[in-house]
């Protein structure tokens, strides 16, 4: 086994058995301490996922510190709509027309990870698919095509 | 001409440019790649409005207001999460998708799962779960369109039905993929342009004339009426099940089968990179339909402006929004727009369900191709189609029971595909054992729960706390069983070129 490899999911299964302990612990955990805990295993999920497929070139490393830095914001972003949504009381002040924790839903979840696009567009030939790789795969092709020749 | 004539005349004037444009695809349509993957060679425009439409089904545009009007901002963890899940099936699967395709003669998903583990166990699997799922998405478009024309157009509701899959029929079995490609493009503006400017409306009638103002008279009104919960951050069905939901539609996404075929089809790396970004955009335009129509209507209802809508019948918050604060022009075209949603999301799964029995069904128990592989897929086409469509007139007296496929379709979806495409694709150690266990717990926990938590309909058996959705435990469950049976497993040897697939 190559445990280098495999550690991320083994990062993801963490993540999943935690996640569904808080979902059958029931009322046995306060609600805030279930959300805290399952918002962050969401995160704990898709972000190795997301990291597995840049690449690891030192041309890629802004990328990859990017995405970090956006799944960590993600993760800020839920537990901050938890805790907000916590301490408010009816009659506080509103922002942009909302709860302050709606207001985060609204633009945090959707622009949050709108910045996975941003970083897509700009880094995609240098940390998802780079000219040499976009050879190899014409070469592959030309070796499939000699062996079902051959 | 009354306003009723004219909203038929442009929806009969759309239903008809969809049957051009199956007549022009049909004269393209020369092989079974073509009518499967329109011959792997479509650019940005196309790839990109076909992704983002197939999602945006009738289950968006008209279930989603329909949502938002009962549950409140509960659904926006469902529309705005599919940000992330397209981003996530972008990353995931994007240059995969295209690499697979480039090296191997690949037509349909099974086809790749077939190619990636080395097992025809794996593409049988794959073919069931297409099938279970297919059936049930499928009666819900139809169900929805039916729903859709005989309610708000005097018609019958199985004649409406049944012109609408005409329609579908009409394009989908002679234009293949190509014609699903093109209306799609063609479906997919007509939906961008009802999301955007029924937003603006929406907001404009909430906020009396003012756009900016909607927000806060929205907020106002609802804590005033004692409803604060519809417009706090968890809606009402509270902050476990939202967050199921962030999970589902965030990391789900990658696994529905009628997005992923569409990453086959580029015809380059560029391609793949600027559809994506186009579907993300598209697709959050389309979803201000969704949140603004669910909720201008509960505010009018909240201060006494309109009729509440009858327990059950919130699927008719869009249609009656429109046709009550839209003028006739506009309301046509954005029903036109509901109809492309749901046409868009039913051609592709005619087609992804043909697939299965032309391609991989006879792959995976005869060990052959079927010969004469696109006169197959078109009659195979046209089969599902009237399959489908008489098993949902059947279902419409069994609400309940198609309710259950319609959740059961993306849930099964995801807790399978997940697995076995998203992660099996980029994690070398997966195994064909892994792949399969993963498939069966999805299937096994989605249907199981699902039942367990509907009957005895007195006394549901069990019941997830906190409304924790099913799909999304189905998710968890399947993508565990997949590491854990994966590193319990012997590895398996990968022939070169699936091996640089799966590293590239």
């Amino acid at each position: 086994m190559n445990s280098q490899s495999d550690r991320p999911y083994l990062i993801i299964a963490g993540s999943i058995v935690s996640m569904l302990i808080m979902v059958f612990v029931g009322e046995a955990l306060p609600i805030v301490v279930r959300t805290i805990v399952f918002g962050l295993g969401i995160v704990g999920i898709i972000a190795p996922l997301h990291l597995e497929n840049l690449l690891k070139t030192p041309e890629a490393a802004r990328t990859r510190k990017a995405f970090v830095i956006t799944f960590v914001t993600m993760a800020v972003v839920i537990v901050a709509i938890i805790l907000l949504d916590n301490s408010f009381v009816s009659g506080d002040s509103l922002l942009l027309g909302m709860e302050p924790a709606t207001t985060f839903l609204v633009f945090g979840i959707t622009f949050v990870p709108f910045a996975l696009v941003i970083y897509w567009l700009l880094d995609f030939e240098k940390a998802i698919v780079p000219p040499e790789k976009e050879k190899r795969i014409k070469s592959l092709v030309t070796e499939g095509k000699e062996d079902s020749n051959g | 001409m009354d306003n009723r004539t004219l909203i038929l005349t442009i929806i009969a004037g759309y239903m008809l440019i969809c049957l051009a444009i199956g007549v022009w695809a049909a004269k393209k349509t020369k092989s079974s790649a073509d009518f499967f993957i329109a011959g792997k060679n479509s650019g940005i425009l196309v790839i990109g409005f076909a992704a983002f439409s197939t999602v945006m089904s009738g289950f968006g545009f008209i279930g989603g207001p329909g949502l938002v009007y009962k549950f409140g901002t509960s659904s926006f963890w469902m529309c705005l999460a599919a940000v992330l899940g397209f981003m996530t099936t972008a990353v995931l699967l994007g240059k995969r998708f295209k690499v697979f395709a480039t090296l191997f003669d690949i037509l349909t998903l099974p086809d790749a799962v077939a190619t990636r583990y080395k097992s025809e166990s794996c593409r049988l699997t794959a073919g069931l779960v297409i099938l279970l799922g297919v059936i049930a998405y499928l009666g819900t478009q139809i169900l929805a369109l039916g729903a859709v024309a005989s309610t708000f157009f005097d018609i019958d509701f199985t004649l409406a039905a049944i012109i609408g899959m005409t329609v579908v029929i009409g394009y989908a079995v002679f234009g293949g993929i190509i014609a699903g490609l093109y209306t799609d493009v063609f479906q997919g503006a007509i939906m961008m342009f009802a999301g955007v400017i029924l937003f603006w409306i929406a907001l404009s009638t909430v906020g009396d004339g003012n756009f900016f103002a909607g927000p806060r008279n929205i907020t106002e009104a609802f804590t005033a009426a004692g409803q604060r919960d519809t417009v706090g951050p968890w809606g009402v069905l509270g902050p476990m099940a939202c967050l199921s939901f962030l999970f589902l539609f965030g990391l789900g996404g990658s696994g529905q089968p009628h997005t992923n075929t569409k990453l086959f089809m580029p015809k380059d790396f560029v391609t793949v990179k600027w559809s994506m970004a186009l579907a993300v955009t598209a697709y959050l335009l389309c979803a201000l339909l969704w949140i603004g129509v669910g909720f201008a209507m509960k505010y009018l209802v909240v201060v006494g402006a309109a009729e509440a809508l009858p327990p059950g019948q919130e699927d008719n918050a869009a249609p009656i929004f429109l046709l009550n604060h839209t003028p006739a022009w506009l309301a046509g075209i954005v029903f036109s727009g509901l109809f492309a949603a749901i046409m868009s999301t039913a051609d592709s799964f005619l087609n992804i369900g043909a697939g299965v029995f032309v391609r991989d069904f006879p792959q995976a128990i005869l060990k052959r191709p079927v010969k004469n592989e696109l006169t197959w897929a078109r009659t195979a086409t046209f089969l599902i189609a009237i399959a489908s469509t008489a098993f949902a007139l059947w279902a419409k007296n069994h609400g309940d029971l198609i309710a259950i496929l319609g959740m059961f379709g993306w849930g099964l979806f995801a807790a399978a595909f997940v697995p076995m495409v998203a992660i099996g694709f980029n994690w070398k150690r997966a195994t064909w054992q892994g792949a399969v266990a993963a498939a069966l717990t999805g299937i096994v926990v989605n249907l199981g729960i699902d039942l367990a938590s509907k009957y005895p309909r007195e006394d549901p058996f069990y019941t997830i706390p906190n409304g924790v959705s099913v799909g999304a435990v189905a998710l968890l469950a399947s993508i565990l069983a997949l590491i854990v049976v994966s590193l319990a497993t012997k590895p398996q040897e990968l022939d070169s070129r699936v091996e640089a697939a799966v590293n590239f």
